[in-house]
């Protein structure tokens, strides 16, 4: 029995139920009324009496209570057999068929990154780095740029400084797979030390050392990642990547800017 | 013994054992490792094994593993690595190729020494050495038996009856698909009697076989099972659990399973795999020699050393193992070692064959040449699945293996347990369905606190939570940014795991770690 306080509730007596319920299916309720009065007249002291022994007992009982920490009662790892091999083929599902909701965009936006050029941190080893604003996105081998290990990175010179309402990249949709240390940056400064705008960052340990993102890490699929840019202007877009789930190599198909020129 | 001959196959040993133990932790545990590694963990409790019918197979990896945790000074199962658990397996790869030396009067000198290279060499041979589940015990086992069988028809000595039976009980003790290889094996027996004379044969065969060895053999076989099953007598059920495990296993055979494969599953990987923008995989060069072994067996010509009895037996043998494995639905890659074996043995024959087809001296010369480039290239598709492809799903032998990058989630929540207050005792909540989340009880096993769902809880938060992706828990959305999603990670291929982390305890990592690597 749960004790409250040091008090225990089973010695606490109330009256047999005899007096109160047969007078209530009698409804003699006035008669009730008065019997309860009477009752908790006569009662009042040596419950006040009671409550306040409560009252003083309490902390020192609690006290007294050795405090251990909450032992939480677990479930166990259940023993499963040989899981589900993966898709025989390159084409895996997408984790889900749901299109997802509309980007609003300006009317009159277009890719202001198509055919633009683009330079990267190291030399990719697979692909040239004019594939990155081709157009081109589909999950074929001959349209992925792949590029060393680590943290390294693509830009787009747009060629003139635009408020940039979204960027839209396909970093290898090619198998189902979580790119690491998504950054995305904008600036007039081909060389990004001044004027330096952080519009997505999903490096949530800062292993990038471009600061701690606070943006959630996703699925590479056909359907791209879409970035709100919220109009941030400036003439050159630079992308970060380190590596992936699958590998630690980094890869690039597809980077699009939507914008118009800056005002 | 030829020394030149015993030199031969001592350096393929050596070979063997090189292959099956370097590097052995260089793949993560694949689901069914884990559960195997987390049965092992009865060592380290009051609990003792007990056999499990449903779902696991047979208590000799458990008993064969505790050689190595002993010598590795293992002292507590948080200690244990993977190369003490793969040590195993590995360790009854190299026992494979050390058999044979006890059929060399029956395969032949030559035959011998090339099925010993190419069990020393196959990519399927190597890998499964190296893969903490029952398959290469069984092998072996199976392998024993049969060299025991051998060696009683040639000497009738109680020894080899007994060595036999061992050979019979630990295969029994092993896995549940032993009866395929005693199926095999008796058919196979009755299949090359027939060929070899009829009736008559059979009987004189019955008859040069002594009732006292026979016995010997049965008891072994019996006694060294029931030890197992029952845990050296102290679960007299699991002598009954060894018999019952048969029922959940049969309707596995023809029902539900998401390994249900074609017929052809086992030997398109043996013969030519090949997946988008991963290299071909072919066991070919050893197919085609034990055709040539098995013609020549059937044949019986251009045998040379190799007893004409046991080529045949072989032969059925190894027909009638491939018919029943791809008769049946339920494919794993790992089955195919069995039957694989028999190949072998053949292939082995199969060379001596074509160079007793092939007179000219020149003839022989170019035949060499192209049978060394030909496990040159076995050899190297060797050392691409075991030690570059280890995990990549275009390898004809990785099933469902878990992706290296699972492996970064542990890691980050061993860094986590550092700054938190009660650092291993850090409470940590896994979220999966079916429970989808193995191998992590293993890599997690250092946490004495981990709950374990397979369903979305009411309250699921805890200072590290980790949930299937599929779920779409939005913990981070849900608690008003007090969790944060701290990454993703690849269970398997498209299978991912979300980290959650109470968002102070993650601002308190990251201020204490220390420098970033450059």
């Amino acid at each position: 029995m749960r004790q409250m306080g040091g008090c225990d509730w089973r010695k606490i007596r109330f009256p047999s139920g005899a007096a109160l319920g047969i007078q209530r299916r009698n409804g003699y309720l006035t008669t009730m009324k008065l019997t309860m009065q009477r009752f908790l007249m006569s009662q009042l002291p040596v419950a006040l009496l009671v409550a306040a022994g409560c009252v003083l007992a309490a902390p020192t009982l609690v006290s007294a209570q050795e405090k251990v920490p909450l032992e939480l009662k677990l479930p166990a790892p259940t023993l499963k057999g040989t899981p589900e091999d993966l898709p025989s083929g390159p084409h895996i599902e997408p984790l889900s068929d749901k299109p997802r909701p509309p980007f609003l965009i300006a009317k009159g936006v277009q890719n202001v990154a198509l055919n633009k050029p683009v330079t990267s941190s190291v030399k990719p080893f697979t692909g040239e780095l004019s594939q990155i604003t081709d157009g081109k996105k589909e999950a074929f081998d001959y349209d992925a740029v792949e590029m060393r290990k680590g943290t390294q990175w693509v830009q787009v010179d747009l060629g003139q400084s635009y408020a940039i309402q979204a960027v839209v990249m396909w970093h290898d949709h090619r198998y189902i797979q979580v790119m690491h240390d998504v950054i995305v940056q904008v600036s007039d400064d081909p060389e990004f030390k001044d004027n330096v705008q952080t519009i997505f960052n999903n490096d949530v340990d800062n292993s990038s050392g471009l600061g701690v993102g606070t943006d959630r890490e996703y699925f590479e699929t056909h359907w791209g990642k879409i970035v709100d840019a919220k109009g941030v202007e400036g003439r050159y877009v630079r992308a970060y990547t380190k590596g992936s789930s699958l590998s630690a190599l980094n890869c690039w198909q597809e980077l699009e800017v939507y914008a118009l020129p800056a005002s | 013994m030829n020394r030149a001959w015993a030199l031969g196959f001592c350096l393929i040993a050596v070979v063997g054992l090189t292959l099956r133990c370097l590097r052995l932790d260089n793949r993560p545990m694949h689901n069914d490792e884990a559960v195997n590694a987390i049965k092992l963990a009865t060592h380290w409790t009051a609990e003792r094994y007990r056999y499990d019918p449903n779902e696991h197979h047979g208590p000799t990896l458990y008993y064969g593993s505790l050689a190595a945790v002993w010598l590795s000074g293992t002292r507590r199962f948080d200690e244990l690595h993977e190369t003490t658990l793969r040590l195993t397996p590995a360790l009854f790869g190299v026992g494979l190729i050390l058999l044979l030396g006890l059929l060399r009067d029956g395969l032949g000198r030559g035959a011998t020494l090339a099925a010993a290279w190419f069990t020393c060499l196959s990519p399927a041979m190597v890998f499964y050495s190296r893969d903490y589940i029952h398959e290469m015990l069984l092998v072996f086992f199976v392998a024993l038996a049969g060299v025991g069988l051998w060696r009683y028809a040639r000497e009738r000595k109680a020894l080899w009856a007994g060595m036999a039976g061992l050979g019979l009980g630990l295969a029994y003790a092993t896995k549940e698909t032993f009866v395929f290889s005693v199926a095999a094996a008796a058919a196979a027996l009755a299949l090359t009697a027939r060929m070899e004379g009829g009736a008559p044969v059979a009987r004189r065969w019955l008859r040069a076989c002594q009732p006292g060895h026979a016995a010997l053999g049965l008891l072994v076989a019996l006694g060294v099972s029931q030890l197992l099953f029952t845990s050296f007598l102290s679960n007299p059920e699991g002598a009954l659990d060894s018999v019952r495990t048969y029922l959940p296993w049969l309707e596995r055979a023809g029902g539900q399973s998401p390994h249900l494969h074609p017929w052809y599953f086992y030997l398109e990987r043996l013969a030519f795999f090949q997946r988008p923008r991963g290299p071909v995989w072919t066991e070919g060069l050893i197919l085609l020699l034990a055709v040539v072994g098995m013609s020549a067996a059937l044949t019986g010509r251009w045998l040379r050393d190799t007893d004409r009895r046991l080529a045949r037996l072989l032969t059925f043998y190894t027909l009638g193992l491939t018919a029943i494995y791809s008769a049946i639905a339920y494919k794993t890659p790992w089955c195919v070692l069995g039957f694989l074996h028999g190949f072998i043995l053949l292939a082995g024959i199969g060379v001596v064959v074509v160079f007793e087809w092939i007179r000219p001296r020149w003839a022989r010369t170019g035949l060499a040449v192209v049978l060394t480039l030909a496990t040159a290239h076995l050899a190297w598709q060797s050392g691409l699945a075991s030690f570059v492809r280890f995990a990549d799903w275009r390898n004809p032998w990785v099933y469902a293996q878990t992706s290296p990058d699972l492996l970064r989630l542990p890691a980050q929540v061993a860094k986590l347990a550092q700054v938190h207050p009660d650092d291993r005792h850090m409470l940590v909540r896994v979220i999966a369905p079916e429970s989808d989340y193995w191998p992590l009880p293993y890599y997690l096993r250092q946490f004495d606190r981990v709950g374990w769902y397979d369903r979305l809880p009411e309250d699921p938060f805890a200072p590290v939570v980790i949930v299937a992706a599929k779920l779409g828990a939005a913990l981070d959305e849900r608690s008003d940014r007090r969790w944060l999603l701290a990454g993703l990670f690849e269970l398997r291929p498209a299978v991912f795991l979300e980290l959650y982390v109470e968002t102070e305890l993650w601002k308190k990592w990251v201020e204490t770690r220390g420098p970033l690597p450059e």
